[in-house]
């Protein structure tokens, strides 16, 4: 095997990461451990639900591992959050679509009073107790994320809480710089706008 | 967004966020844990392991095809000659003739050892 690796190097066929397996699969726990939380509260406030967030963030840890590996460590955010995006845009679309059939099935259900997932209580919801315990200020910011389309809520939450750049985020959300600007401005706008100044 | 008042906002969202995702409960936390441990096991192997695998399934599948292939091949134009040449011989056509006389000539015998 040793005499086939000049070949398979000019064939480009032999990884050219300088790390170590071992030491590449170290790198890659940390990085993982460090997003994990975020991730998951990221997919929390996109989906509603925390079982749903595990699943989205389980997956997308798998998609990047499998796909995006062998890129070098200081691309893995972007492409981290991009794999992670693209499982919450997934999930937004079926979501879309089984409201859609709830809808066309039972279409005098339209205002909502009469679906009994409307009734069911938002298992995120902290609750009385808990919103006293912890704060005014983490159920306003969390009801002001949720009210907030898909791509304004990424676009702030991987600007200004991830902290990628303009760029980084654009590939995160596989739009133009453009995009993210405008995305991140009306997302200000409007959580200044319900959030006031937080005084 | 850069007025220092605007800083002093962010940093508050975001110190709030931070502290959403570090007040994660133990049950939630082993599930995070698990996940990772699960994607890590998926890490891909070498590049060149990935690129020559499927060629080296093609290899392998060329390999236990060709020889049960080359068994179902019909033989070769020497070895039909062949066959049709015994098939057309005729050196015991007279056998065949009088096949219904050696059959008798055969149980006659048959019966003459019986009764002998």
């Amino acid at each position: 095997m040793e005499a086939l690796f000049p070949t398979l190097a000019r064939l480009d066929l032999v990884d050219r990461d300088p790390q170590p397996a071992a030491a590449r699969d170290a790198a890659l726990d940390r990085f993982l451990k460090e997003v994990e939380r975020r991730a998951l509260r990221m997919a929390e406030l996109g989906t509603g639900h925390r079982e749903d967030a595990l699943e989205i963030v389980q997956d997308a840890m798998l998609g990047f591992v499998r796909r995006y590996a062998d890129k070098p460590a200081t691309d893995w955010a972007p492409l981290f959050y991009r794999v992670l995006d693209s499982r919450l845009l997934d999930f937004h679309r079926r979501n879309t679509v089984r409201r859609r059939w709830r809808l066309w099935l039972s279409p005098a259900d339209e205002d909502g009073d009469g679906d009994p997932l409307a009734q069911v209580a938002d298992p995120v919801e902290p609750g009385p107790d808990r919103r006293c315990a912890d704060g005014e200020l983490r159920v306003r910011l969390d009801a002001a994320l949720r009210a907030l389309p898909l791509r304004q809520r990424q676009a702030f939450l991987l600007r200004i809480w991830e902290g990628l750049d303009v760029a980084d985020t654009a590939t995160a959300m596989r739009c133009s710089d453009g995009s993210v600007k405008t995305h991140l401005s009306r997302a200000l706008a409007a959580l200044r706008a319900r959030l006031g100044d937080l005084a | 967004m850069n007025e220092p008042r605007d800083e002093a906002w962010l940093a508050r969202v975001r110190g709030q966020l931070d502290a959403d995702a570090r007040d994660v409960d133990g049950a939630t936390a082993s599930k995070l844990t698990q996940a990772r441990h699960a994607a890590l096991a998926e890490r891909p192997r070498a590049r060149w392991l990935r690129v020559l695998a499927p060629a080296l399934a093609v290899a392998a599948a060329l390999a236990i095809a060709l020889p049960l292939w080359r068994s179902a091949e019909p033989a070769s134009p020497a070895a039909n000659a062949e066959a049709f040449e015994l098939i057309v011989a005729d050196d015991d056509v007279a056998l065949y003739e009088d096949l219904e006389f050696y059959a008798w000539l055969g149980a006659d015998g048959d019966d003459a050892d019986a009764g002998g």
